[in-house]
């Protein structure tokens, strides 16, 4: 059991960008760590220079408070889950999961008795005796696990261990390898692209981009104040919507334009982000959460005036648990390079559609409604806005707006 | 995989014999047009492939003088067996064989290991490595003769210097048949080389982190992972190179000047230069042809079934 | 023509043609079965050129009553061989003229693959010529080839070397060339005193037999061509000579490797005192093309040819006959155009051309007396004595078995491996076998 801390970190692969850079991170002892960004943000970089499968550019790493720079990687005393597993193809489940130890040498009853174990929390049993090839992707899955259990390492270092998966096999094997890790409290880094994983996961999630960490927090956090457009865009499912907007003020309150119909945001807002009153009058990025919509036919009479917007609904998914709404409204994105990107990594619309929506001066929403809600396609809706949730970006830096107590998020870990 | 194989349980024969099942087979149009469109490939494969060895294992059971041919049973059998040409043959050829292929197998490793490491320029690298393979075998042997040779032969001289040898190598006969063995494995490595490296570049890279993780140091991999995920690539070097170097002819004869009997030169001479012993070639001929399938047969069974369920 | 410019081309000819091995695979050549009046003559590749302008002259003199093509053979005999037992083999006419190697008429006569000829080669044509090379044209009392031109062994020594060490004349017993060329390396610092062909192949086969017949042993019985007598204290005495050749240190050990070329390179390169070697070295030792550093000019002062030694004094010594012969298919349907051809060929007119732009030998004995036909082709005079001692190898139909044999047992007796003793005895039994061995019907 160790605590690993990254100190400014930096790996560079030749010219070019770096694809680590001054990368400050410490994972607590028994903390479960996920790093999580789209492709090529560098977060499977940083999981194999703890792991000593890459050398570190600069600055340190230390797993329990030695540095590990210089360290091999089997002296480390940290075991890995490789994405496509990684097992040897040509020896027998039980001599995979006993091959660490042989080399360890370790004694012979105790190898024994560690992967039998190991084998039996993770359902293994009647497998120890066949090879690789003849089990399932899940089976495989375990075997990687089980390799890494028996080593009874300082560290788990998983490699987006989950992505060969299907979906649901996936979804299973998060909660498996949630309670193995519960039961360990092995420190361990978890990388994945994948936000759901990080958030369900996750004890504290790191978001990565290009190279460079944009936010540490719990998921919660995450979830409720991004630090930036990107972490905004990057968590939550389906993503923020966003749109550009001058921001008004109009009898004490703040008012933003919404496809032409005027929305009111709430004071709570507004004394949350005592920053915001350096935007007044100006276009800002304003961010909507797709929960944050709901459909005021159903809501009754407790739903604030001047909160809602009309629009006509392109498509619905109906999903049982949750409907979702996509429609349009004349409230363009002002397409910054950040958003472009945020679109592109994001993985959501394409970025050409959005973009050559906002040139025509529409965007796309997506709205998460109660199952309750009977709307149908190509009906006219009137959709009440949770105007407490919204989240405000400036246009410029796409740095959150927050201010005063608000901005806590941005100082829980990051740099 | 066979057709037969493929074929659903329920469609097969009662039996699970051969004839079973081509019965159950043919019972399916389908499987009846199959056989029909591929007779035709078959029919060609059997009278150029197979006729022609039936014919000399057939002709080895008989006498041929000129053009006259008389039964002669195992005649030619005992007759090879109990002649010393024979002998020096089988024996010449067992050393050749042997030595090529462990040093052109164990060179052959280091050198795939090294190239597989990546560096600038391997392309042309393997490239080169490859230019003694491409050259006709005929035109080496004659090429390292004369650097044999006593009078200016350059590796007459190094040999000398180093005093690996007392006279000229080419007039001795055990001197020679080393010298062949070098000039195989100077020849045939870089080929070695090139089908273990095509092995080794199939082998995931994560596996060797995953060992290198699991405390595996450098030597390690290569006994734990390396050399056991190389095995079929092993298995068809070893076979494709010790069932070359059984047959080896062109070396021998040109290299030597035939003055070392290997079991192909054996052959040669019976069948082509000698007006008597045509049938003595040709039942050399089958000798080779048996070997082989037995050398083959033993890398295939012996070496290939465990590696056979790596896939 | 200046003699130097011939002998050269002359010795670049046939050295190609010694060059064994490389220039293999040539395709197959179609037959060349044209109109009536086509022949097919085929041989070997001739880099002189004289072989095409000579059939060039008979073409025109015919005025298209008879037109021969040239086939190109295998320059390799042994190739050259295979390939035309191949063909007949296969029953396909595909030349009417051959020119053979002396050691072919009997295996080739005994397929009943040629043409006898007593009829047209009369014996009265025969009267003038040396006998060896007629001889390997006889099987079953029939005549079966006409000679072309005759090789023979011959010893080339260092007259300059021998005079300047006090040596008045050159060695008459193999005893006496192990001394002299001993004292004469020695005393001018040469690599070795004697070179020749020890490998095996068909030229040490030559080298043997010659070590046996001046033993004064025989192989083949003379009286009865089926029986084998080399297992003789003569024999063995001459296999003792050769074996003495390497082991005394007088040859060096590569001799069991050396073949014409590597001899010569070594002559050439003024190291050793004498050289076994056929007519054709006689136009290299000029020639810068192959090396030669002597001064041209001085060469034919320094370098002299005489007969080989014998074991003891006063024997007979032979030198072994090679060299070509014209032979006619049995299969051909043009028999008497062939014939003509071949009475062309063998005109003095023709020989003589032969003679002197190709250094080609004549087997008939008037040449070696032509005053004019010497100043022209001085090699006339020097090899003939070696010419007029030549004896054929064994003429027999399974040659190619004894010569197997045969260059096995003489290289192995070259390289100590075997003693002579043992050389002679498996050679006796091994041959006697292949001899015994049936001869098919030559009524095929």
């Amino acid at each position: 059991m160790a605590e690993i801390e990254f100190e400014k970190v930096t790996k560079s692969f030749g010219e070019g960008a770096l694809a680590v850079d001054q990368l400050d991170l410490g994972i607590k002892d028994g903390e479960f760590m996920v790093l999580v960004g789209p492709s090529g943000c560098g977060k499977s970089t940083a999981l194999r220079m703890v792991a000593g499968l890459e050398a570190i550019s600069d600055g340190e790493i230390k797993i329990g408070g030695r540095v590990v720079n210089e360290v091999p990687p089997k002296d480390r005393d940290i075991a890995m889950v490789f994405q496509n597993y990684a097992l040897y193809p040509h020896m027998t489940v039980y001599d995979n999961m006993a091959f660490a130890l042989k080399l360890a040498k370790v004694d012979k009853g105790e190898m024994d008795k560690r992967v039998k174990e190991a084998a039996h929390v993770l359902g293994l049993d009647e497998f120890l005796g066949r090879k690789p090839r003849a089990l399932s992707g899940g089976q495989r899955q375990r075997v990687a696990m089980g390799r890494a259990i028996v080593r009874e390492p300082q560290a788990f270092l998983m490699d987006e261990p989950l992505s060969n998966l299907d979906a649901k096999l996936r979804v299973q094997m998060r909660s498996e390898i949630g309670r193995i890790q519960d039961d360990l409290e092995v420190t361990t880094i978890y990388v994945t692209h994948d936000q759901v994983e990080a958030m369900t996961m996750g004890d504290r999630v790191a978001v990565m981009r290009k190279g460079e960490l944009q936010q540490v927090g719990t998921p919660t956090e995450l979830f409720l104040t991004p630090v930036n457009l990107f972490t905004a865009g990057f968590i939550g499912s389906p993503s923020m919507n966003f749109l550009s907007s001058k921001l008004e003020r109009s009898n004490g309150n703040y008012q933003i334009d919404v496809g032409g119909q005027k929305v009111t945001i709430h004071e709570k807002v507004t004394k949350d982000r005592p920053e915001l009153e350096k935007y007044d009058g100006k276009e800002i990025i304003i961010g909507v959460r797709p929960q944050d919509f709901e459909d005021k036919s159903i809501m009754g009479d407790d739903a604030p005036e001047g909160s809602s917007v009309k629009a006509k609904v392109d498509l619905v998914e109906v999903l049982g648990t949750e409907t979702l709404v996509h429609f349009e409204l004349n409230a363009p994105m002002v397409m910054t390079e950040d958003m472009k990107e945020l679109q592109a990594d994001a993985g959501g619309q394409d970025p050409a559609t959005v973009e050559s929506r906002a040139e025509e001066g529409t965007n796309e929403f997506v709205a998460q409604l109660d199952p309750k809600s009977r709307i149908k396609r190509g009906e006219e809706v009137e959709l009440f806005i949770d105007t407490r949730q919204l989240h405000f970006f400036d246009i410029d830096n796409s740095q959150g707006i927050y201010g005063g107590d608000g901005d806590r998020a941005a100082g829980n870990g990051n740099r | 995989m066979s057709v037969a194989s493929d074929a659903r349980p329920g469609e097969r024969g009662s039996g699970d014999g051969f004839f079973a099942r081509l019965r159950g087979d043919f019972a399916n149009s389908e499987r009846r047009t199959g056989y029909t469109m591929v007779s035709p490939s078959l029919l060609l494969i059997l009278v150029i492939g197979a006729w022609p060895v039936i014919y000399a294992i057939w002709l080895s059971f008989q006498r041929v003088i000129a053009q006259e041919t008389s039964f002669a049973g195992l005649d030619n059998y005992a007759t090879m067996f109990s002649d010393p040409r024979f002998h020096s043959a089988v024996i010449n050829t067992s050393i050749f064989t042997v030595l090529s292929v462990a040093l052109e197998f164990v060179l052959g490793v280091g050198i795939a290991l090294a190239i597989n490491r990546g560096f600038r320029g391997q392309g042309a690298t393997r490239a080169i490595a490859l230019i003694p393979w491409a050259f006709p075998t005929v035109v080496s042997a004659i090429m390292w003769r004369l650097m044999y040779q006593q009078t200016g032969g350059i590796m007459q001289y190094i040999a000398e210097k180093i005093q690996l040898v007392s006279g000229p190598i080419l007039a001795s006969e055990q001197a020679t048949l080393f010298a062949a063995v070098f000039v195989d494995v100077w020849k045939t490595t870089p080929f070695v080389a090139l089908l273990l490296l095509a092995g080794l570049q199939v082998i995931p890279g994560d596996v060797y982190e995953a060992a290198r993780v699991d405390g595996a140091n450098a030597l390690q991999q290569f006994k734990s992972v390396t050399l056991p995920l190389l095995k079929p690539a092993i298995v068809v070097a070893l076979l494709f190179r010790t069932l070359d170097a059984w047959r080896v002819f062109d070396l021998f004869w040109a290299m030597s000047d035939r003055t070392v009997e290997s079991l192909s030169t054996y052959v040669f001479k019976g069948v082509r230069i000698s007006q008597t012993e045509f049938s003595l070639g040709d039942a050399a001929a089958v000798f080779i042809f048996v070997t082989s399938l037995v050398i083959a047969a033993f890398f295939i069974r012996g070496l290939g079934s465990q590696s056979a369920g790596e896939g | 023509m200046p003699r130097r410019d011939f002998l050269k081309a002359a010795g670049a000819g046939v050295a190609g043609t010694a060059l064994l091995g490389s220039t293999a695979c040539d395709g197959f050549t179609p037959a060349v079965e044209g109109t009536s009046n086509s022949l097919v003559f085929s041989f070997g590749p001739d880099d002189s050129g004289v072989v095409q302008a000579v059939i060039d002259m008979f073409n025109k003199k015919m005025g298209g009553k008879i037109t021969v093509e040239y086939r190109e053979m295998p320059a390799d005999t042994g190739q050259y061989f295979d390939k035309l037992r191949t063909e007949f083999q296969s029953g396909v006419v595909v030349n009417d003229v051959i020119g053979a190697d002396v050691i072919w008429p009997a295996q080739l006569a005994a397929n009943g693959w040629l043409e006898p000829l007593d009829e047209l080669f009369t014996e009265e044509m025969q009267s003038d010529y040396i006998s060896a090379p007629l001889d390997t044209g006889r099987y079953n009392d029939k005549i079966y080839s006409v000679p072309w031109y005759a090789d023979a062994g011959m010893l080339y020594y260092r007259k300059d070397l021998l005079d300047k060490n006090g040596i008045k004349s050159p060695p008459k017993t193999w005893e006496e060339l192990y001394d002299i060329g001993a004292k004469v390396a020695g005393a001018e610092g040469l690599g070795y005193g004697y070179v020749g062909q020890g490998a095996e192949y068909e030229g040490g086969v030559c080298n043997g037999c010659e070590f046996v017949w001046n033993g004064g042993g025989e192989i083949q019985d003379p009286k009865d061509l089926a029986k084998i007598v080399i297992d003789s204290p003569e024999a063995m005495a001459g296999l003792e000579a050769g074996q003495k050749v390497v082991s005394s240190g007088v040859a060096p050990v590569a001799f069991a490797t050396f073949k014409e070329l590597e001899s010569l390179t070594v002559f050439l390169n003024q190291d050793a005192v004498f050289m076994r070697n056929w007519p054709f070295a006689y136009g290299g030792l000029a020639d810068p093309a192959l090396g030669t550093t002597f001064d041209p000019k001085k060469v034919y002062e320094q370098v002299l040819v005489t007969t080989l030694p014998v074991t003891e004094a006063g024997q007979e010594n032979f030198a072994c006959l090679g060299g070509w012969t014209f032979a006619i298919n049995a299969l051909s349907s043009k028999k008497e155009q062939a014939w003509e051809f071949i009475k062309f060929m063998i005109t003095p007119e023709i020989r003589e051309t032969f003679t002197i732009d190709r250094a080609a030998m004549p087997p008939e004995r008037s040449f070696y007396e032509d005053k004019k036909l010497i100043k022209e082709q001085p090699l006339l005079e020097v090899a003939k004595d070696a010419i007029a001692s030549t004896k054929p190898r064994p003429i027999h139909p399974y040659y190619s078995d004894m010569s197997l044999r045969m260059a096995e047992s003489f290289n192995e007796n070259i390289k100590s491996e075997i003693s002579p003793q043992q050389a002679i005895s498996t050679l006796q039994t091994q041959m006697q076998r292949i001899a015994d061995t049936n001869v098919p019907n030559p009524n095929i």
